[in-house]
């Protein structure tokens, strides 16, 4: 861990997590938490859309495949908010699922990751990536 | 002299002469008897029953000369012919016809004749019974009439031989009639036979045409026949199911009317798009995709169709439409394709939470790790993503072998593609000190293709180059163009496969002896998915390898590209 990242990530960053796998989920937040980012948890889309709105975390991490609300509809909502509308959101799934990508498309810009493919470290710095952007 | 004359019926009476064909005939004992009798009867030396002809006398029976026969005109019969009971000349000097007839003065010197006409069966005088002398003779009424009833005997003579002449042709005649009857009897039942036939031939194609029918009815499909006109010719009963309508209804309607093809919006395609427009410029179409039919009622629903020209001596006549009904098949795809997203998800989310903390035990996340440790994590690592990668082509296979993979064509430029999936390979290639050399044709351009197909493709050629090379071995890339192609060549100078296996390297789960022993990790799948994509593009692949020599494959692509492709998933490509 460099010092300036360090520095970088306790200013500003903190990352939105929703995913209903538990064991993936801690995973994450582990991760994130020992690579200095501040994170939040959501298990299903309709929390995650509550909690995005209200905290307006600096990213988010969304699965697809969710119980309650699914993540291309909490993101189609998401992007309809001002706020949310360019919040840099990265999905995370398991499913290779084009058509839904093509539909998604509406739903912004947005990173899609396959997490099987993805070791945990690659995600990380993906995630960096996608903030360095956004300033 | 005067010569013998010639009768008015002459025509009728040779006529009668030659059917009682006595002339020329042997003699007969019967007839011989009579001339005999009269020679003794009259004290005579000459007797004859003479035959009359044209020209001639003729002597069917003759005693006392040995001449068959004289000349008519100069003859003693010939003028008997025509006496009405008897001719006497009792001498032929004092005779003023005769006095003077050669057979009078010369040879044999006649001098008395009695002739009686002989009559056949029908009236005609045939011929003459006679008697001469060399002396003049005279010769009462009652000789006269005894010479009549001789000459009645001749005549009975020849009755009975015409008669028997008659039985004869009579029964000659009714052998022939039986004949005759028997030949109609044959030609009787000769008809009746092909008679027969033709009822047999009737009742085959009356049955034939039945089964035809029966089969038409119970074809599972249904069945449409349009002609030139692009009228409706027949349909069946399942045609008549499916689409709503009645063959009543639809049979001689152009089928534009009543047929209606349609796209999964509901738009009818334009004519010219249609299959059977294709179909009647002669090529057969299976359309199992993308139309639509709409049914009398309006309502639409999904078909596969096969269109085919119908050709009647190199002319086409018509289009035949095979289809149907396969919503229940779209249904079902549908519910493989949820299945297979839901068990890929179900199985990837456990190798991602092993991967992932494997992963940050080996980051050093939870401490230092001992050497042990380090390395049973390492393995532990190395068996989840072999599972991800099976897990991945499993995916890839299923959609494959269900058809329903995306193809998203973009322009790309494929040695790019190449480059990308070699530095992707580097750590291996640099662990076993490979040597590649590549030989890309810069003048090659960029092609329709989707690009995750198309490094799947690369990947594999290169993956199995590497892995099926030993260490130091030597791998050769070619990419060129050829025609409307792209030509990709990759030979390695590895392991080879096995000529009794080379029949298998496309099938699933395929790996030959002589590796499975070097490398357990392959999955067997990639040659199939590659061949699978490049089978559903246009492209090909193929292959020549010696054991222990090496392996080329050599995969073409064609220049126009990928076609897009809607499908429902992507295939899964796997860094």
């Amino acid at each position: 861990m460099k010092e300036e990242d360090t520095a970088m990530n306790a200013i500003s960053d903190r990352i939105l997590i929703v995913e209903d796998e538990e064991s993936l989920r801690k995973a994450l937040v582990t991760k994130l938490s020992a690579e200095g980012f501040r994170t939040l948890e959501s298990a299903n889309g309709e929390e995650g859309l509550r909690v995005a709105l209200d905290q307006k975390p600096d990213l988010i991490l969304l699965d697809i495949l969710m119980p309650k609300m699914h993540g291309l509809e909490m993101l189609s909502q998401l992007r309809h908010n001002d706020w949310g509308a360019n919040i840099p959101v990265i999905v995370l799934s398991n499913l290779n699922e084009a058509s839904k990508v093509a539909e998604a498309a509406e739903g912004g810009v947005f990173d899609y990751i396959i997490k099987s493919d993805w070791r945990i470290s690659d995600v990380v710095d993906k995630v960096r990536d996608r903030l360095k952007e956004a300033v | 002299m005067k010569a013998a004359p010639i009768p008015k019926n002459e025509k009728e009476r040779l006529g009668s002469l030659y059917q009682s064909a006595l002339l020329d005939t042997e003699p007969e004992e019967r007839f011989d008897r009579i001339t005999r009798t009269a020679t003794k009867l009259f004290d005579v030396p000459i007797s004859t029953l003479t035959l009359i002809d044209k020209k001639r006398e003729w002597f069917k029976s003759a005693c006392g000369i040995d001449e068959k026969e004289g000349k008519r005109a100069i003859s003693f019969c010939g003028h008997a012919l025509t006496a009405d009971e008897v001719l006497v000349i009792p001498d032929t000097k004092k005779d003023a016809r005769f006095f003077d007839n050669p057979m009078v003065i010369g040879k044999p010197f006649i001098r008395f004749f009695a002739g009686v006409p002989i009559l056949n069966s029908d009236g005609q005088r045939i011929g003459v019974l006679c008697i001469k002398d060399t002396k003049p003779r005279k010769f009462s009424k009652s000789k006269q009439e005894l010479l009549i009833s001789l000459s009645a005997w001749a005549e009975l003579e020849i009755n009975s031989r015409n008669m028997s002449l008659a039985l004869n042709s009579r029964r000659k005649l009714e052998a022939k009639l039986v004949i005759q009857e028997k030949e109609m009897k044959n030609a009787r039942d000769a008809a009746r036979n092909v008679l027969e036939d033709l009822q047999v031939e009737k009742e085959e194609l009356t049955r034939a045409k039945a089964k035809d029918e029966a089969l038409l009815k119970s074809i599972a499909d249904g069945v449409v026949a349009i002609d030139q006109d692009r009228k409706i010719m027949l349909m069946n009963k399942k045609a008549e199911e499916i689409l709503g309508w009645s063959a009543r209804e639809m049979v001689g309607k152009s089928s534009f009317e009543v047929w209606k093809v349609a796209d999964k919006n509901g738009k009818l395609i334009p004519k010219k798009n249609l299959p059977i427009a294709a179909a009647f410029r002669g090529k057969t179409i299976i359309a199992d995709k993308s139309y639509f039919y709409i049914r009398k009622d309006g309502s639409r629903f999904p078909v596969s169709m096969t269109i085919s020209p119908v050709v009647v001596k190199n002319k086409i006549v018509g289009v035949v439409a095979v289809f149907h009904d396969i919503t229940r098949e779209q249904e079902i795809d549908h519910a493989k394709n949820s299945f297979i997203a839901l068990a890929s998800h179900q199985l990837r989310t456990p190798l991602t939470s092993i991967n992932w903390y494997t992963e940050m035990l080996l980051d050093g996340d939870t401490g230092k790790l001992t050497k042990n440790q380090r390395d049973f994590l390492n393995e532990i690592h190395i068996g989840s993503l072999r599972m991800t990668s099976l897990v991945n082509s499993l995916l890839n296979v299923s959609r494959l072998d269900i058809g329903t993979f995306i193809v998203n064509p973009e322009k790309i430029n494929l040695i790019l593609v190449f480059e990308e999936m070699l530095r992707e390979s580097y750590k291996d290639i640099q662990g076993k000190k490979l040597k590649i050399t590549t030989d890309f044709d810069n003048r090659i351009p960029s092609i329709n293709a989707d690009p995750n197909l198309t490094r799947i493709i690369v990947q594999n050629l290169i993956t199995n180059a590497v892995k099926y090379t030993p260490t130091s071995g030597r791998i050769r890339i070619m990419v060129r163009q050829k025609q409307q192609n792209i030509i990709i060549t990759v030979a390695d100078n590895g392991y080879g496969i096995p000529k009794n296996q080379q029949n298998q390297v496309f099938t699933k789960l395929f790996r030959a002896d002589n590796v499975k022993a070097k490398d357990t990790k392959g999955t067997g799948l990639g040659l199939y998915i590659v061949k699978s994509i490049l089978d559903a593009i246009g492209g090909s692949i193929s292959f020549e390898s010696e054991l222990n020599k090496g392996t080329t494959f050599t995969v073409t692509l064609p220049l126009q590209g990928m076609k897009k492709r809607l499908g429902t998933r992507e295939l899964a490509f796997m860094k």
